[in-house]
């Protein structure tokens, strides 16, 4: 297996904005943690989703992956390369080989560019095409991610489309520079639920299609399950939990995973839900809890971890868990 | 039980420059005291302007156009607008979608219920302080949080005061438009909870207007779908999700993923919701139902009872015509 | 005057103008009209003597003619010529310095920002016929000098509203999306934010210039505009006006309702079509 994208100790810690008069006063600095510590390896060819409750730090982390903004601290490479440190122009050229999918498609495409220009934009930008050569791969783009017949959409503005055509658009602009891995920030969650599975099965196709990897990241474990291979569950800005899909949806071994995965409903008339509960609220990410960042919520927390913080275990074959009372 | 709403052909109808737009073109509905009824739809269905014109809450230009709301015997629509905004808040609650929105970010959160319950009732400050301190005890908020400003709470404490808010009362009536969409699903699941022990010991009627159709299977006690301002199909929601009768809501049902079947093939409805302003002639459904015939497409269907459920589909036409 | 008009509606985008709107258009477009056709519509040359002064409104000068005996209604004629290229002239000139500026300031940020937005501030701050006053006298009299003496003036009104509708639309997504699909600032702003900000320039523009107008006249009654015998409805204004109480009411009141219907005319317009983009915020 090749190793598309390693993290290694990753952290985006934001500073917290302060009045004048507070940071003359205050001694120490205080940080939202977005993002405190995360080690992931990514494979070729796979789709990790890196699911969570809002607030966990998977949106920044998938932001801090493409690079659209700077860790705190940790290294992040890709395709064997260090590319922490890239900026300017050698930055921009690695967008070739990462692309981004948002999650609103109101407002992720400009709204005074055409269709066909805004998907034909990353390659005249990079320098890769030009006019009738351009319009013909845009084209086909179109068409492969369902906008068809391309012709009509291709002068269209954005406010013409429909929310599920404007996400196509969007993953058209992502995937035609043919890049190497994408990350989908919950690509879905804005579109109508009927019309959520041709997205993902067409964003499906297009890995079958391109050979991409994706990093999908998403709230709702029911498409993280339909789509992925590999899961990580992240809580409090580190991963907690990360394995083959079937295996952590059949047995998943953290507190965390087992309490988000009994709490979604399910479309079957339940009389007695068997549901982990939990208490309490998420911690602010400014002050999380020492030790287990679970611990206050965790309904098997015990001494230890409130003391220390647990590393991720291999727990069961590629399955790893952050918890003492599971390795 | 008892019924204690009932929503006859009502139609409202938005009036902008460009178009009307049909939001909620003929809809009956009835809810009973002490069930939780479950509005499905996605986007452009109608069902928050259902919502909204229960309590006449529909902003310009929308206006109801016609029908009936029936609460507790009186016609909710010929009511003046003093004696409405009674019922307002005392026999009906509401909760909308942002709670942050609703809640008046600058007035402390007791101070806020204190007030409401004072505008409602007789009591006097003490009193309504005593109510609004259990109110809050049974949402299970603490009580040291009654002179917290809504932004120092987390958005699910903030729900859970929206729905305390609509609660103290005892209202006979709960409108809930998306309570739950905005917050992580271990707080909904517990949201709900509240919901139907509220329901249980306070025999009140919820609706809960959501496009989530697996949230609403398994916890409402019947289901209503709605798709571009129509009834489609409603029933018992064990009825509903293992016997849909109706082309939309068993494409619906395909749609959603479920955490605990290992990938299952997902279906999707081709096409997109229709243009409001100009939906299609007929079914509003057949451009997109695998199962349209020629008469779907001229002939509006009429909705039908069947076995105790209702159902508005021309594949049906061989049950009762219903007068509701 | 039919050939111009229906290429000017294909020019101005799609907005929608309120009755009072087109009233304005017809206000302005018929100054343009006179300055167009100039040479058409008059008989006699406006700057030298053609008749004997002070003659009211008759047959052969049916405006009258002023103290040296030139044709007022040539003069006012010539005279839309002379105040729309002053206007149009430094409105073009507080526009490339100022939305330029606006658009770097507030994408950049910063130390630039700060020491700009004070420079602006400062222009801003002054009042704006002190201002352009000032400047008139430094830099002299013609028009070139006039239009850039009232362009400082308006300078910072475009930069401001650049620099804020930057400052918002720098945070969208469509913005950071452009910096995932490796496009440089320079792009990012002529391609994605300069587009989102034309509207509001728009806007800037059409509130602005009836202001322009004002300031045109004010300087030229000062006689710090541009110079005789140019026709300059200012000029007039100042040239008659001691003569009002003899009774030579025409001298003033034709060059001051032209002045009038330019201004009133291009507020009209201004507040439609600030109007339209109001709504069109609101619904969206």
């Amino acid at each position: 297996m090749y190793e598309i994208l390693r993290l290694m100790n990753i952290r985006k810690w934001f500073p917290v904005q302060k009045s004048f008069l507070e940071r003359l006063l205050a001694r120490e600095k205080l940080f939202v943690k977005a993002v405190d510590g995360v080690s992931l390896t990514v494979w070729r060819g796979e789709t990790l989703a890196l699911v969570g409750e809002s607030g966990c730090g998977k949106t920044t982390l998938g932001r801090l992956i493409v690079r659209l903004i700077d860790p705190t601290s940790g290294r992040i490479i890709f395709n064997g390369m260090d590319i922490t440190d890239l900026r300017g122009k050698e930055l921009r050229r690695l967008r070739r080989k990462m692309q981004i999918i948002f999650q609103d498609p109101y407002a992720s495409l400009n709204p005074r560019m055409p269709i066909g220009e805004q998907v034909a934009h990353p390659l005249k930008i990079h320098g890769l095409a030009q006019g009738s050569e351009l319009r013909d791969i845009v084209m086909k783009t179109l068409e492969q991610v369902g906008l068809t017949p391309p012709e009509k959409f291709y002068n269209a503005y954005p406010r013409a489309l429909s929310g599920g055509q404007r996400q196509r658009v969007a993953i058209a602009r992502a995937i035609v520079l043919k890049p190497e891995l994408v990350v989908a920030d919950e690509p879905v969650s804005m579109i109508d639920v009927s019309l959520r599975a041709s997205i993902l099965d067409l964003m499906l196709m297009l890995k079958q299609e391109f050979n991409l990897t994706y990093i999908f990241i998403t709230h709702d474990l029911a498409v993280a399950r339909y789509i992925a291979d590999r899961i990580a569950v992240m809580y409090l800005g580190k991963i907690v939990e990360h394995g083959p899909s079937e295996l952590v949806f059949e047995n998943p071994l953290h507190p965390y995973t087992k309490a988000l995965l009994t709490s979604i409903p399910v479309p079957r008339p339940l009389k007695e839900p068997k549901r982990v509960e939990l208490k309490g609220e998420v911690p602010n990410p400014i002050n999380p809890p020492l030790g287990c960042r679970f611990h206050p919520r965790c309904p098997i927390a015990g001494e230890i971890c409130r003391r220390e913080e647990p590393e991720l275990r291999e727990a069961e074959k590629d399955h790893y868990v952050a918890c003492f009372y599971v390795t | 039980m008892e019924e204690i709403l009932k929503i006859r052909n009502l139609k409202a109808y938005y009036f902008t420059r460009e178009g009307v737009i049909r939001a909620v073109d003929n809809v009956s509905l009835s809810i009973s005291r002490g069930e939780l009824l479950g509005l499905v739809g996605e986007s452009g269905s109608g069902k928050s302007s259902l919502g909204l014109s229960i309590v006449r809450l529909i902003p310009p230009p929308g206006r109801i156009v016609d029908g009936e709301i029936i609460f507790r015997k009186t016609n909710l629509l010929k009511l003046p607008e003093k004696e409405l905004r009674n019922i307002r808040g005392k026999h009906i609650g509401m909760i909308f979608q942002d709670p942050l929105t609703s809640l008046d970010p600058l007035r402390k959160i007791g101070d806020q219920l204190v007030e409401t319950i004072m505008v409602h009732t007789r009591v006097n400050k003490e009193e309504a302080k005593e109510i609004a301190l259990r109110a809050l005890e049974r949402v299970g908020i603490a009580l040291d949080r009654f002179d917290d400003y809504p932004h120092q709470l987390s958005g699910g404490m903030r729900q859970r005061v929206m729905i305390a808010m609509a609660t103290m009362l005892n209202p006979d009536l709960l409108i809930a438009d998306e309570p739950t969409t905005a917050l992580d699903v271990i707080v909904q699941s517990r949201i709900m909870d509240l919901l139907s022990d509220l329901k249980r010991s306070m025999k009140m009627a919820i609706l809960l207007i959501t496009h989530d159709l697996a949230l609403v299977i398994e916890r409402s006690d019947r289901v209503a779908v709605m798709y571009a301002g129509e009834l489609c199909e409603v029933g018992s929601s064990e009825r509903v999700s293992q016997e849909p009768l109706h082309p939309y809501t068993q494409l619906l049902l395909e749609s959603i993923p479920d955490v605990e079947k290992p990938r299952t093939k997902l279906v999707y409805i081709p096409g997109s919701p229709p243009d409001m302003m100009n939906p299609p002639a007929g079914c509003r459904f057949w451009p997109r139902c695998p199962r349209a015939m020629n008469v779907c497409k001229s002939i509006p269907p009429r909705s039908l009872e069947l076995d105790g459920r209702i159902v508005r589909c021309h594949l049906y036409n061989g049950g009762l015509e219903s007068g509701v | 005057m039919y050939t111009f008009r229906p290429i000017l509606v294909k020019l101005v985008p799609k907005v929608k103008l309120s009755t009072l709107g087109w009233v304005g258009v017809g206000m302005v477009m018929f100054v343009v009209f006179l300055a167009i056709f100039a040479p058409l519509l008059t008989p006699y040359d406006p700057t030298r003597t053609v008749g004997p002064g002070f003659q009211p409104p008759c047959w052969e000068h049916p405006l009258g003619t002023n103290k040296i005996g030139q044709d007022m209604w040539s003069r006012i004629v010539y005279g839309a010529r002379t105040i729309l290229i002053v206007v149009l002239l430094s409105t073009a000139i507080s526009m490339l310095m100022g939305v330029p500026l606006g658009l770097i300031s507030g994408y950049v940020g910063g130390l630039l920002d700060r020491i700009l937005s004070m420079i602006m501030d400062a222009i801003y701050a002054f009042p704006s016929l002190i201002l352009a006053i000032a400047m008139a006298a430094a830099l002299g009299p013609g028009i070139i000098n006039t239009a850039i003496a009232i362009a400082i003036v308006y300078v910072p009104t475009y930069f401001r509203m650049v620099r804020g509708q930057t400052l918002s639309i720098k945070e969208q997504l469509y913005v950071e999306a452009a910096r995932a699909i490796g496009a440089n600032h320079m792009t990012i702003l002529a391609r994605y934010i300069f587009p989102n900000v034309i509207s509001i320039i728009t806007v800037v523009f059409t509130l602005s210039v009836a202001d322009v107008v004002l300031t045109e006249a004010a300087l030229s009654f000062f006689g710090l505009s541009v110079p005789a015998p140019t026709p300059d409805w200012g000029f007039d204004l100042k040239a008659g006006h001691p003569y009002l109480l003899s009774g030579y009411w025409w001298l003033i009141t034709f060059p001051g309702l032209m002045i009038m219907i330019l201004a009133v005319g291009f507020t009209f317009i201004g507040e439609s079509v600030a109007g339209y983009f109001q709504a069109r915020e609101v619904r969206a």
